[in-house]
């Protein structure tokens, strides 16, 4: 996946992602439905399942539309987590941390 | 409920068991093939195994197991039941009530006998017995019985499977997993499943918490499956889509990765099983890398318990572009009817128990104030009938009829409550079977025992209390009264000694003799022992009775040397105090030659009886009426004067003798007139009749005992006393003691000397 990165618009994602977050995240999220979105997980210390649940369903939908959705950067928490919970999606998973 | 109540419970039904294992091995040793034992026996230790599996006795579960096995042999015909498969089930059912003891108020069973009874099943179940000494060293260490536990679980020869059965009695999965448990280098790997509802994370959990804890027992591979997932338009950002499939390398056990999600379990699926599932992992690890997405093969790997099935079922599934919906069914069908599936086959495993009446455990403080309230009742009823009778003016019949349906109620509430505590002696005497059986393999005797009336009903607080007296009677007995086989052959007389015990009724009392046809007391060597010991003097005068009453005394032991079962010094008279204690007696008599017999008489505490009430120097007592045969009016031709002071009656064509109340009791100093009284001819413990004179007959009531000892103290020739309809105390006599008294001692030395102790 790849190349740009200067033209999506970036979603800074909050320092909490727990369960309350996952509502406004959706929402968020589907704001930016249609156009390429980056988002900047480097401020997440803690993030939930639910959560991803959503960032991955994200993922999912942008690759079906062929845009770009991409996790960069990201704090080492949130990365973590997602190695946690055995996700591999490399739309999440910033492309060096996947080996 | 808390775990605690939970496992108090589990070990109360363990004592059914074992009780039911026991009652049912003892059976097949007396020659019983009825298959039907064989699976009594069978379920109780597979419900005990099965408990214990559920609260993590590996201890319990594993030595459950190889006798279950050995068992499960027998049941399917494989092995025949001869008596020393039969002796080695019965010590390993006594290993299996000490376990059970040792599991709940801790401590710890001797390993040796653990792991020597298990390499000796383990040995019939294969079909090649050892010899007892042999089994020894071929037991596993007993550190090992507990980290291992699966180790003589995975060796046992395997149980017939057309029986469909699989140690798997629990809903838990526990025992399922623990025969093909991994054991790599002490660390196990654990399958885990885990798919959380949406009420988990609304309730505040969160499963990143929950994998992050588990990550603590050790190591992780952790495959998420998003396959659920919606579209983002159709998500709910507050649903489950995740489920885990996740491996766990620890060092811990089965409880502990359970403990992860104990808080979750309501809110989630979780399924553990032991061993890796490693199809699982690699095939999601194959395809991973070049297709993340593709998600549909994943779950092929989870099917991999029934390949062909889920081959079929998942190759349509696989081309569907849209990744989840489709192949969510397929994927989880499978799934689903596995549990069927493993609930059916856990269905199967027990099989229909024989329909027990139903009971409920209450809680014996509330038996108590039941039974305290309706002796009050009983008393008020008392008082109000009465009160009727001396305000009876007209004769109201309407008052009367009224007053004698509310006897009978009275009556039968009373024999109700009664009932609920009373119990069979039985449990104790089934304890009494393991202690014969250790003390004769400790002194290489041969016993039998046999019981009597182990139906004999008695107050619970009564049953409690006498196993232990019993218990120390039961090993003098074996250890003192029997001889050794050699010797008996010699003497003529069975190698194999017989202990009887048994228990009935008598006058209102329970009797328990244990009567053994051993050697009888030695007289001349207790005598000479009495002397050594400064307790009587060497020149004593003593009957045959007082010496064998001498072994009652405190720091009197009979056996020459001091063995670990008996004869310490605190023999025979503990025994005695505590039987004393609950109100009762106790006696030998001995043969030389061909044995004795301790009897011990037990009153049946707190219970309600029915009595004379008469009146015997102006005092009103109370006669058991169970121990009245007959009332009658002495005539003056009847009585006939033998000796001093003793006089008889005639009645019909036999002499007896009479013995006046009021004179024993010391209510009067001289003899009363017999033709003024009433005789009751009364049977007591010995079996002997005798004539108790009273003044008077007033009526036969029914009487709430009251413990004197509880509320004064013991009175010599008073067994209880009572609150008669009028408010009035009244005392019960002891109708045993009184008898005894009028053989010739007084009543209250030797009595006041037993109860002094």
């Amino acid at each position: 996946m790849s190349s740009d990165g200067t033209s999506a618009k970036v979603l800074k994602l909050p320092e909490v992602l727990d369960l309350n977050a996952a509502s406004r995240l959706h929402e968020q999220v589907l704001a930016h439905k249609g156009e390429d979105i980056d988002i900047d997980a480097s401020d997440v210390s803690r993030v939930g399942a639910q959560c991803l649940q959503v960032l991955l369903a994200a993922a999912k939908s942008w690759r079906a539309e062929d845009q770009n959705f991409k996790v960069q950067p990201a704090s080492d928490v949130f990365i973590k987590t997602l190695q946690l919970l055995g996700i591999s999606d490399e739309a999440l998973l910033p492309k060096e941390m996947l080996k | 409920m808390d775990m605690n109540e939970i496992k108090e419970i589990f070990f109360q039904e363990c004592e059914e068991q074992l009780a039911e294992l026991e009652s049912g091995l003892l059976r097949l040793n007396d020659g019983d093939t009825d298959p039907e034992t064989v699976n009594a026996v069978f379920r109780a230790v597979h419900s005990i195994k099965g408990g214990a599996g559920a609260f993590g006795l590996d201890d319990l579960v594993s030595f459950a197991h190889v006798f279950e096995t050995t068992l499960d042999c027998v049941r399917s015909n494989k092995l025949e039941a001869s008596q020393d498969l039969l002796k080695v089930m019965l010590r390993s059912a006594d290993v299996l009530a000490d376990l059970t003891a040792a599991s709940r108020d801790g401590g710890t069973v001797e390993s040796s006998r653990t792991s020597g009874l298990v390499a000796e099943l383990e040995a019939y179940a294969k079909g090649q017995p050892l010899p007892a000494s042999a089994a020894a060293p071929v037991a596993v260490a007993p550190e090992s019985v507990k980290t291992e536990a699966p180790a003589p679980v995975a060796e046992a020869p395997e149980p017939t499977d057309d029986s469909g059965f699989q140690p798997v009695p629990f809903s838990f999965d526990a025992l399922d997993g623990e025969d093909e448990l991994a054991i790599d280098g002490g660390r196990s790997v654990f399958t885990v499943r885990f798919k959380p509802r949406s009420d988990l994370y609304a309730k505040g959990n969160e499963a990143v918490l929950i994998l992050r804890e588990l990550a603590k027992l050790g190591d992780l591979q952790v495959r998420c499956e998003t396959d659920d997932l919606p579209s983002l338009d159709m998500l709910d950002p507050e649903g489950a889509y995740f489920s885990w499939l996740i491996r766990v390398e620890t060092e811990s056990d089965e409880e502990a990765v359970r403990q992860v999600f104990e808080f979750v379990e309501w809110d989630s699926t979780v399924e553990i099983t032991a061993g890796a599932d490693e199809e699982a992992f690699s095939a999601p690890a194959a395809s991973g890398e070049d297709q993340p997405m593709a998600a549909v093969p994943f779950d092929l790997s989870l099917l991999e318990d029934e390949p062909p099935v889920s081959a079929e079922a998942a190759a349509p599934a696989a081309p569907a572009p849209a990744a989840g919906e489709p192949a969510l069914a397929p994927a989880n069908m499978p799934l689903a009817a596995k549990a069927i599936a493993e609930a059916e086959k856990k269905e199967t495993v027990v099989p229909a128990v024989p329909a027990a009446p139903q009971t409920i455990r209450v809680d014996l403080d509330r038996v108590d104030r039941l039974i305290n309230l309706v002796g009050e009742l009983v008393i008020n009823q008392a008082m109000l009938a009465q009160s009727v009778v001396e305000n009876e003016s007209g004769g109201s019949s309407a008052v009367n009829l009224g007053l004698e349906e509310l006897q009978q109620l009275t009556r039968e509430i009373q024999d109700s409550v009664m009932a609920i505590r009373a119990q069979p002696v039985k449990p104790v005497f089934q304890r009494m079977g393991r202690i014969v059986r250790e003390i004769a393999d400790m002194t290489g005797k041969q016993v039998r025992l046999v019981t009597e009336g182990e139906n004999t009903e008695v107050d619970k607080t009564v049953i409690d209390k006498i196993a232990e007296p019993l218990t120390h009677m039961i090993r003098n007995a074996v250890d003192h009264g029997l001889e050794r086989p050699e010797k008996r052959t010699e003497l003529g007389k069975n190698a194999e000694g017989v202990l009887r015990l048994s228990a009935k009724h008598r006058s209102g009392r329970i009797v328990i003799e244990i009567a053994d046809d051993g050697a009888g007391i030695n007289r001349e060597r207790v005598k000479a022992k009495a002397i050594e010991n400064g307790l009587i003097a060497p020149d004593a005068n003593l009957s045959d009775e007082d010496i064998d009453n001498l072994i009652f005394h405190p720091g009197f032991s009979t056996a020459d040397k001091i063995s670990d079962i008996s004869g310490r010094g605190v023999g025979m008279d503990v025994v005695k105090r505590s039987i004393q204690a609950l109100g009762g007696r106790i006696s030998i008599t001995s043969k030389p030659g061909k044995g004795s017999i301790f009897t011990m008489s037990l009153p049946l505490t707190l219970a309600v009886l029915d009595g004379m009430v008469v009146t015997v120097a102006n005092q009103t007592l109370v006669v058991p009426l169970t121990a009245i045969v007959e009332t009658l009016q002495p005539e003056k031709a009847d009585i006939h004067s033998f000796g001093p002071s003793q006089r008889l009656i005639a009645i019909r064509d036999t002499f007896c003798p009479l013995v006046d109340v009021g004179h024993i009791l010391n209510f009067r100093s001289d003899l009363a007139n017999p033709i003024d009284g009433v005789a009751l001819l009364v049977e007591s413990e010995g079996g002997g009749q005798r004539a108790l004179m009273v003044d008077a007959i007033q009526g036969q009531r029914q009487v709430v005992i009251k413990s004197l000892e509880a509320n004064y103290t013991n009175v010599p020739g008073i067994a209880a006393a009572t609150i008669l309809g009028d408010g009035r105390v009244a005392l019960i006599l002891d109708v045993d003691a009184v008898v005894t008294a009028s053989r010739g001692q007084p009543l209250s030395p030797d009595m006041m000397l037993a109860a002094t102790g």
